[in-house]
């Protein structure tokens, strides 16, 4: 990021985290945090200890166990509170009249979004800091190497900035801070309860087959690019959300085509490179996404009469009933995401409509984010727009083909098969190199004890160079 | 009818250069048309009272003005940047407070006022100078380290106005910022305000206590359902609309005022003549000069005091704000 980008909302992060970090509220989540890590942490050992016979087989499966509950403890927190963050963060501005004051500053919308979007990461980051200690833990007893942390920690960052973001959505949009509220955890129950829960209810499946480590590795970056499809997506519409009516749609044109081309351009790189065991693979994968990119593209700045109208549903949504938009968005979008994906997954033992099911949700939140606003600013009268039932069918087609052709693994998945790996690293952990399996204790010759106090020690570290920074001017009450 | 003397303000020279210019500006909110083709030039220096019943369209002429929202038709210049082409230039150009802004929560008044100087993108160094300077004009020095939140409303608006001020932007777009002031309060933002105008701020300020606006004001622009009913120096906006205002003068005489009253029915001049207790009210024809101006008013006293009545006062009805606010505009509801 250059430094004029940054100076560019830096003051409003500033402001941000000056406000956020003199509030209780961090030091609080901070506080549970670490405790329900460690109290999972703990909880695991107990339990094997007293049901199990894990701990008979070594100290690396244990410390594997303990991975997941820290994480899983961890991540159950972020979806609680992370959104909390954001939620009210532009409403707030809005009901207290201050947004215009900001928008008559020489802060453009995208600098107020960023600049929320990056106080709530650096606060979001202070939390999830505090579950160092516990996972110290695992990484002493063993089983699990530094690059599963580093790896684990980076999606649980990726997660934290997807929740953000969907905050920020949600608040850009909302009048009252109540409304922004119900509709952050709304959308972040509608993204994270059709995903997570199936992929829970396969994390025994994941343990049957196992995967090479180039698979995970491939499922690894398809969800971080779905995660960041969510991410720009939310945040684009946030931007959107709080920018003044525009008559003229061609900022808002080349921001659309921008994203479509980036994020499509992104998932090719990641496939190709990552999947593709030769050049011919390679130059497949990335012709199969340009298509995919100029298909999309040329449908949406088309102006004359499209072969297929495909803009059925945004019709409803725009010229009908919001609600009945909105239900045949979501049903359309899942009957039809649902069927091709079906033949697709047919090896995996995980019920395929519930499978595919879900993968259609994740572009739906995408497209349907971008849709939001993004569209009401274009005076598209006809082709493909985002948010359309064909837009997730599209994804679907897309990446399954692709991934089977590259990898030649038909069961191979994009999101599922990363949630998986997410919600519970132990898959990860299963297919990694023995080489790469820390033994204990860990590095340094570190105790456990030592390990705690050092994590303990460097979150003090934090949050003193914090409150030096942003706590020293705290307004005292007269 | 008014009965407030207030004298009229000195009017703006002519020819000075424009700060805030808008050219046919119209802005529909489904079938309510808020704006209809909106044209007006407001000279540099000046303080514009920017005057309509609810619902006249003042706040969207101002949030157009500022950027905030957009016109469907129309063209808006200030300081001669145009606002829909340059945006980033512009902002520097003005400073925006609104009817009702809150303040931030878990910031000192300082930190407040300094972090709008850092948005308009004034380095650190310069956005504490910037931000002392601002509420030292806004009369605000003595509360730099307190809560802003826990100002008075009174405090809140001067704050606002320090926000507004303090990248030192020429014009100045005010919206009702007297709303639900006290008195005390009300006197020292007119005070704030007279002191921005001698600084060669540009300044439009909506507002709908009139009385207030009168004792500062150059110029009136006047919105009725969307559209200008009257703009210019007041003086002009005056002499333009006087003929369609009945001028009336209040005489008080000693003794019986019943020779006095048919006296002034017998005049050309006198339309009317209202006999209240202690005085006379005379409502004049339209003459030669002015309605009510001095001439008339010079020959209604040389008839009475020639006629022997002794004249204890003399009072006219100047024109004001009020007064051609109520005669320019019909009251219909938007």
């Amino acid at each position: 990021m250059s430094t004029a980008a940054w100076s560019s909302f830096a003051p409003l992060a500033e402001r941000e985290m000056l406000v956020g970090l003199r509030k209780r509220r961090t030091a609080i989540t901070q506080f549970i945090t670490l405790v329900i890590t460690s109290i999972a942490a703990v909880g695991v050992a107990a339990a094997n200890h007293a049901f199990s016979d894990v701990l008979k087989q070594g100290p690396d499966p244990f410390g594997r166990e303990m991975f997941v509950a820290v994480l899983t403890a961890l991540s159950g927190l972020l979806i609680l509170t992370a959104p909390a963050l954001t939620a009210t963060s532009i409403s707030e501005e809005r009901e207290r009249r201050t947004l215009d004051l900001l928008l008559c500053t020489r802060l453009r919308p995208g600098d107020i979004v960023l600049g929320k979007f990056t106080s709530g990461m650096v606060q979001g980051l202070m939390v999830v800091a505090a579950s160092v200690p516990a996972a110290c833990f695992s990484w002493l007893y063993g089983g699990v190497a530094l690059w599963h942390l580093v790896v684990a920690y980076a999606a649980v960052a990726l997660l934290l900035a997807m929740l953000l973001a969907a905050g920020l959505f949600g608040s850009a949009r909302a009048t009252l801070s109540k409304a922004a509220i119900s509709s952050t955890y709304g959308v972040n129950l509608a993204l994270m309860l059709p995903i997570g829960l199936p992929a829970l209810g396969g994390i025994g499946v994941a343990y049957a087959t196992g995967k090479a480590p180039m698979e995970v590795a491939a499922s690894l970056a398809l969800g971080s690019v779905v995660m960041l499809w969510c991410t720009s997506a939310a945040l684009l519409a946030s931007v959107t959300g709080i920018s003044p009516a525009s008559h003229d749609p061609a900022p808002a044109a080349r921001k659309n085509l921008l994203f479509i081309v980036t994020t499509g351009m992104l998932a090719a790189g990641l496939v190709g490179g990552l999947e593709s065991t030769n050049l011919t693979q390679l130059t497949v994968s990335l012709l199969l996404a340009l298509a995919f990119v100029l298909t999309v593209a040329s449908l949406i700045f088309a102006t004359e009469d499209p072969p297929v109208r495909t803009d059925v549903a945004a019709s409803v949504l725009w010229r009908g009933n919001p609600l009945v938009g909105v239900l045949f968005y979501v049903g359309a979008t899942v009957v039809a995401a649902t069927a091709v994906p079906s033949l697709a997954l047919r090896n995996l033992d995980v019920k395929p409509v519930t499978m595919s099911g879900c993968m259609a949700l994740v572009p739906f939140f995408a497209s349907c984010a971008g849709v939001a606003s993004l569209t009401r600013l274009l005076p598209i009268r006809r082709g493909l727009r985002q948010g359309v039932a064909l837009a997730g069918l599209m994804f679907v087609l897309f990446i399954p083909p692709v991934l089977a052709f590259i990898t030649g693994h038909q069961n191979l998945t994009a999101a599922p098969s990363f949630m998986l790996l997410w919600l519970h690293p132990g898959v990860m952990l299963d297919q990694a190199s023995p080489s790469t399996v820390s033994p204990t204790p860990g590095p340094f010759g570190l105790s456990i004890p030592t390990a705690f106090m050092l994590g303990h020690l460097a979150i003090a570290a934090v949050t003193l160079v914090m409150s030096q920074r942003f706590g020293t001017r705290s307004p005292r009450a007269e | 009818m008014t009965t407030e003397t207030a004298p009229l303000p000195i009017p703006a020279p002519a020819s000075r250069a424009s700060a805030i210019r808008a050219q046919g500006l119209s802005r529909r909110f489904g079938r309510v048309a808020a704006l209809q083709n909106v044209s007006f030039d407001i000279p540099a220096g000046s303080i514009c009272g920017l005057i309509g019943p609810n619902g006249a369209g003042k706040t969207t002429l101002l949030r157009i003005l500022a950027g905030l929202d957009e016109p469907d038709e129309g063209l808006r210049f200030i300081d001669n940047v145009d606002v829909a082409a340059r945006r980033d230039e512009v902002r520097s150009r003005f400073g925006y407070v609104p009817d009702y802004a809150g303040l931030y929560e878990g910031l000192t008044v300082f930190e407040m006022v300094r972090f709008f100087a850092s948005a308009q993108g004034l380095s650190r160094d310069r956005a504490e100078v910037a931000a002392t300077r601002a509420l030292t004009q806004a009369g605000l020095s003595a509360v730099l380290d307190r809560p802003a939140n826990a100002l008075s409303k009174g405090m809140s608006q001067r704050a606002c106005v320090a926000c507004a001020l303090v990248h030192d932007p020429p014009v100045l777009f005010l919206d009702e910022p007297a709303a639900g002031l006290d008195p005390r309060a009300r006197i020292e933002l007119r005070e704030l305000l007279k002191d921005l105008r001698r600084a060669g701020k540009t300044i439009l300020i909506s507002s709908h206590i009139l009385s207030e606006l009168s004792d500062m004001v150059d110029r009136v622009l006047i919105l009725e359902r969307g559209v200008v009913k009257a703009s210019g120096a007041v003086d002009a906006a005056w002499a333009d609309n006087a003929k369609r205002v009945e001028a009336r003068v209040r005489i008080e005489v000693m003794g019986d005022g019943g020779p006095a009253e048919v006296l002034l029915r017998s005049l050309p001049l006198v339309q009317s003549v209202i006999r209240e207790a202690e005085f006379l009210e005379v409502v004049l024809r339209e003459g030669d000069g002015l309605t009510g101006g001095p001439a008339q008013v010079a020959e209604l006293v040389k008839t009475l005091v020639e006629a022997d009545v002794q004249v204890c006062a003399v009072i006219p009805h100047r024109p004001n704000l009020e007064a051609l606010f109520m005669t320019v505009t019909k009251g219909e509801l938007q």
